[in-house]
């Protein structure tokens, strides 16, 4: 069991992370808070992308991190929590939705913008997060969280495919589909540059 | 119109995950096709878009939901231990049944008011001996779960939250896996063989 393996080392000599792990373990609350921070940012802006909703984002990373302290044991202090709380929060997120799903969904409206209209600098930046999101939510679940873990955490496929407990093969399709899919939902049109 | 037969490749190429025989296709095709080329930039654009955060992950107020989360696992811990001290109360008042005497009704819990779910069935079963006081049941009515924070003062067999507190000092709950769900059984045995008291702790969905 990788814990019981470091139990010998002094938090001291640990790496930044890994020493706010073996702190948690053993019941303080602030170093616990600390290794939330360290990846709030992170999954919260994960959760909104798979959610679609702020207050949805916000109940899974709580949820999330919830989860990380009733299995902090469970955790290897040798790497980061991330690729932990990237799975954790990509369940929670489906669990949430399927909760929600019925009434979180809004049809994209790509008849916005007329044909052949030079859509860049229409929108604000909220307004085309909106219309991507939107659109993601008419994903698959899973090629929805595959494509995110890709673009938007910049993990490779093997990272994604173990996340999400898929074969690299499936994943590598899931991220095609996925990046078609997004691109015909607005059409021809661009969304707007960044 | 973009080619069928490239859309999945250029996808691909987009991602960066083709191999370089492939790259040098798909890139020949690019220099040939304005639709495709179309295509090919539009899918980078979305990747941009996609590599960035969303503007409300700016504004989000970060400590106020650390501050949520701290106060979800104080809350656990604090209901987890609590649970335990009712329990534990509820069986050694039973186990300890001489030694308590009548006070008059301060600040009382009651054995009644002290138990769980299944404790309650596990205490209100067997028959109790003479020398151990008379358990008063619950009204049904009264939510188990805050059933043991106040005695009914209209019967039972009361003692002092001093009393009480002074005894669960020096009983231990038993070592838990943080973040175990397995329910936890303790069981005690009293002076009087026909009473065996066993509490069964219970945690459904980060809550007791």
């Amino acid at each position: 069991m990788a814990f019981a393996a470091r139990m010998d080392e002094q938090p001291e000599q640990l790496a930044p992370e890994a020493r706010l792990l073996c702190l948690a373990r053993s019941g303080d609350l602030d170093a616990f808070e600390q290794i939330v921070a360290l990846h709030e940012r992170r999954i919260f802006a994960l959760a909104l992308r798979l959610t679609g909703s702020v207050e949805d984002a916000k109940d899974a990373t709580q949820e999330t991190f919830i989860r990380l302290h009733r299995k902090i044991h469970q955790i290897d202090s040798r790497r980061s929590a991330g690729p932990w709380l990237y799975t954790v929060a990509v369940n929670a997120c489906r669990d949430i939705g399927r909760e929600r799903q019925r009434a979180r969904m809004v049809p994209v409206d790509i008849g916005l913008v007329e044909p052949g209209a030079n859509p860049e600098g229409l929108y604000s930046d909220q307004e085309r997060e909106d219309r991507f999101r939107a659109a993601l939510s008419r994903l698959p679940e899973k090629e929805r969280s595959a494509l995110l873990l890709r673009e938007m955490e910049g993990l490779s496929t093997g990272e994604v495919a173990r996340i999400l407990g898929s074969s690299e093969a499936t994943v590598r399709s899931q991220v095609c589909n996925a990046r078609l899919k997004l691109r015909k939902l607005f059409g021809r049109r661009s969304v707007g540059k960044l | 119109m973009s080619c069928p037969s490239f859309e999945e490749k250029i996808a691909r190429y987009a991602g960066g995950d083709l191999e370089p025989a492939e790259i040098r296709t798909v890139e020949g095709h690019l220099r040939q096709c304005a639709a495709c080329a179309e295509l090919a930039r539009l899918l980078e654009q979305d990747r941009a878009w996609l590599g960035s955060r969303p503007p409300e992950a700016a504004d989000m107020d970060y400590a106020a939901m650390r501050s949520q989360i701290r106060r979800a696992i104080v809350h656990r811990r604090g209901a987890r231990r609590w649970a335990w001290a009712l329990a534990a109360a509820a069986a050694v008042l039973l186990a300890t049944g001489v030694g308590m005497t009548r006070r008059a009704p301060r600040e009382t819990v009651t054995v009644a008011g002290v138990r769980t779910g299944a404790a309650q069935e596990a205490m209100t079963g067997p028959t109790v001996a003479e020398d151990v006081p008379a358990v008063q049941p619950a009204p049904a009515r009264v939510p188990a779960r805050h059933a043991g924070v106040r005695a009914p003062r209209n019967g039972g067999e009361d003692i002092t939250l001093e009393d009480a507190m002074r005894m669960l000092a020096e009983l231990e709950p038993p070592e838990m896996p943080e973040g175990s769900d397995s329910p936890v059984e303790m069981r005690i045995v009293t002076r009087d063989p026909n009473v065996t008291i066993t509490v069964v702790q219970e945690t459904k969905g980060g809550s007791l």
